[in-house]
């Protein structure tokens, strides 16, 4: 008899435990999703789902620049920076579009709602990293 | 200003939290879930705000 049948567990947690790869389909949706908020999501045919959390990724991003928000980039003499570059790079290609185009980076600390602005572009990067693990579940078939 | 920008980053992370929920798989519960997320950003965002303001700082 089954260990799963015997303990009462049921049959999709065993399916799960036992699947212990990464599956190429998730790995993809993973990527777009981290690339660009709600893709992977839209990959994996929820497109409703997707365009919200687009909607709201991007806007949340893009309240954090215009609050004068600070994009981190890597300082080798403040360590700590690696942390906050790891959570603004969540955003993906607006994070990368940002540096790229020079935006939020030379931004004056003094102006009034910088930390708010700030604190919005990691929270925003560090949820996309969330929503990203999610779109794997969804494309693996974890999740409806 | 601030509670107003407060109030738009509760319903950000309320609105993504909601929606990557996996406890909840219908539109309504999600709905629910992430007014309650939102109203505790809110709620723990005044407390502390209250409390603070007693603070000599």
């Amino acid at each position: 008899m089954d260990v799963q049948q015997e303990t009462g567990g049921s049959p999709h947690v065993a399916e799960s435990a036992t699947d212990a790869g990464l599956s190429p389909k998730g790995v993809v949706a993973f990527v777009v999703a981290l690339l660009f908020p709600g893709a992977g999501h839209v990959l994996s045919g929820r497109f409703r789902r997707g365009a919200l959390l687009a909607v709201v990724l991007v806007g949340g991003f893009t309240l954090g620049i215009l609050l004068h928000g600070r994009l981190a980039t890597i300082d080798l003499e403040n360590r700590l920076s690696f942390f906050f570059v790891f959570a603004d790079a969540g955003s993906g290609l607006l994070y990368l579009g940002c540096l790229l185009a020079h935006v939020g980076i030379d931004v004056a600390a003094k102006n009034p709602t910088y930390e708010y602005g700030t604190s919005l572009l990691h929270v925003v990067g560090l949820l996309n990293y969330l929503a990203a693990l999610d779109a794997y579940d969804v494309a693996v078939g974890r999740k409806p | 200003m601030h509670l107003l920008v407060m109030a738009l980053f509760a319903a950000v992370v309320a609105t993504v939290m909601a929606v990557i929920d996996s406890e909840r798989h219908d539109v309504r519960a999600k709905a629910l879930y992430g007014v309650k997320v939102f109203a505790a950003f809110i709620f723990v965002g005044l407390v502390i705000g209250w409390v603070m303001y007693f603070i000599p700082l």
